[in-house]
């Protein structure tokens, strides 16, 4: 398997739940290994932007491409193995909460082992996949929890294990809804430290989405602003004017409009 | 859910007191029916001597046979309770087991999140497999309704008619409907449980089998656990009572002492009964208590 980073495309791209529009015309693509951070007010889109990279959102108009492939084109074979390399932390950890934490991590990889094999996994882990991921969690700072019981960590540790899986998935691209919103304001830089040093080391392509605009400026080159679900600017980091970020934000005003627009007669 | 109550409450004001005045109106008009009548509920002067005899036996259970003249090389009187007491759990254990068997595939099938785990996107043959998996699930819900509407009593019926008197149809009568029961109950465990961890695998390229084992089972597992040994709880009861049948549990012994007025040993045979059921009561708690940790 090709190791580095998943290079994509989101060509014209529109999302419709029922009469909803969640994302309108979207044009942008992400190259490989390069850190980007999705950024604007709750309900813009943005964790349908990140759900669209791995196929867990469809497209309702355009499509998107990973890797030179358009996701439209997969059978649910090569998903299933696209998916097996993207690590995805939801923003609601979706954690297995009754089993030890190394289950956790461990079921990370199950995409890519038969059902037998992970049979064996998860009922006995081999040394050399405790060892690992023993290696993880020290390496996100829970190495002591290796065979703690998920639900009876804090969310802050929880969210760690979130990561861990995501990471022993050997990903190529990372993607990270709202990693830091229930996360203390210390520890949120911590988080997004970690995220982007293990994405620049391994080479691995990082999507987050952030409500947070000043930890995105600190931590993230380039910047995709949603609004309404339209993309509003993607550039830069340094070429964001505080004017944009505010047009970004700003509440009322055009949201009238905005909404009339966004909703299908 | 709960919306959808207040809802429903707010456009029909009288349907909560309809409701109860429907329950009070069936309820009496079955007892006037029936021709209930407080008055029978006072026993007669027989009745009466006889339930102060019984009850009063209940402090003296006897320890050894009340009958005058038992034959040389009996088994003594608690052994054979001993012996009683072990033949119906080893009718509980066998038809729980069976119930188990039937229970937790039929409960799978019927349940929804097993198939909104196992469904996959994009195949082309899409259509045929939603279908198909349809079919199996309401023919899972189905076959659960029919076993489980049949008493295990009437099942004991059936089967010594159709198998004869055989160990094996005790243990298919009690299996069977618990079977269905464990089916219904576990097919909802299964639907309660949160579908977050199933997600997650599923986007992590998880396939089907897995999502279901290791996404969903494990956070129903505590739930399932516990109403299979409650339904162990209850085969043990359903056991003794196949006794009536002629079957070696305390129903049995319980029956024939009872008939023979030996009072005393009716008490031993029931307090025989609440220590197997307290036994494994107590046991069951430390095993839910350690899974739950």
């Amino acid at each position: 398997m090709r190791r580095g980073g998943l290079a994509f495309q989101i060509d014209d791209v529109t999302v419709r739940f029922g009469d909803l529009e969640a994302l309108r015309k979207v044009s942008t693509s992400i190259g490989a290994g390069e850190p980007v951070a999705v950024v604007g007010p709750s309900g813009a889109g943005k964790s349908t932007f990140l759900r669209l990279l791995n196929g867990q959102t469809r497209a309702s108009m355009g499509d998107v491409i990973v890797d030179g492939r358009p996701l439209s084109d997969l059978g649910p074979g090569a998903l299933r193995e696209l998916r097996s390399r993207v690590g995805f932390v939801h923003q609601d950890l979706r954690l297995i909460p009754p089993v030890r934490v190394i289950k956790n991590v461990l079921a990370g990889r199950l995409g890519r082992w038969s059902f037998l094999r992970s049979i064996a996994a998860m009922a006995l882990p081999s040394r050399a996949q405790a060892l690992a991921i023993h290696e993880l969690l020290e390496r996100v700072g829970i190495g002591d929890k290796l065979y703690e019981r998920t639900d009876r960590l804090s969310g802050g540790e929880q969210q760690r294990v979130a990561i861990a899986r995501a990471l022993y998935q050997e990903p190529r691209a990372l993607l990270a809804d709202e990693p830091i919103a229930s996360v203390d304001p210390k520890r949120a830089s911590a988080v997004l430290r970690l995220l982007t040093e293990v994405c620049r080391e391994a080479g691995l392509t990082l999507v987050v989405s952030l409500h947070d605009i000043e930890r995105a400026q600190e931590f993230f080159p380039r910047l995709i602003g949603l609004r309404y679900g339209r993309l509003v600017f993607d550039r830069p980091t340094s070429e964001v004017s505080s004017e944009t970020l505010r047009d970004l934000y700003s509440l009322e005003g055009d949201r009238q409009g905005d909404r009339a627009g966004r909703a299908l007669s | 859910m709960s919306g959808g109550w207040v809802g429903t409450a707010n456009r029909l004001p009288g349907a909560r007191a309809g409701v109860i005045l429907l329950i009070l109106t069936a309820g009496s008009g079955a007892a006037a029916y029936l021709r209930l009548e407080l008055r029978d509920l006072l026993p007669t002067e027989a009745g009466l001597s006889l339930m102060r005899e019984f009850f009063a036996a209940a402090l003296t259970p006897a320890v050894r046979y009340q009958a005058e003249g038992v034959p040389p090389g009996t088994m003594p009187l608690l052994i054979k309770v001993l012996s009683a007491a072990v033949a119906t759990v080893r009718f509980a254990v066998a038809a729980v087991t069976l119930s188990m068997l039937i229970g937790i595939p039929l409960g799978t099938f019927a349940s929804e999140s097993f198939w909104r785990a196992t469904a996959e996107e994009g195949r082309a043959n899409a259509r045929i497999r939603r279908a198909v998996s349809r079919a199996l699930y309401l023919a899972a819900r189905v076959a659960i309704a029919i076993l489980r509407s049949v008493h295990e009593l009437l099942w004991a019926v059936l089967l010594l008619a159709a198998l004869g008197f055989t160990p094996m149809a005790a243990v298919v009568a009690i299996g069977v409907p618990y079977g269905a029961m464990l089916a219904k109950i576990f097919s909802e465990i299964l639907d309660e449980a949160p579908q977050g961890a199933s997600r997650a695998l599923r986007a992590g390229g998880a396939g089907r089998l897995q999502i279901f084992c290791f996404g969903l089972v494990p956070l129903a597992l505590a739930d399932l656990v516990a109403y299979a040994l409650y339904r162990f709880e209850c085969a043990v009861r359903s056991s003794a009572v196949l006794g009536f049948f002629g079957f070696p549990t305390l129903g049995y012994y319980l029956v024939a002492a009872f008939e023979n007025l030996h009072y005393g040993e009716v008490w031993t045979y029931l307090y025989a009964l609440f220590g197997v059921v307290l036994f494994f009561d107590w046991w069951s708690g430390r095993l839910r208590r350690s899974l739950a940790t």
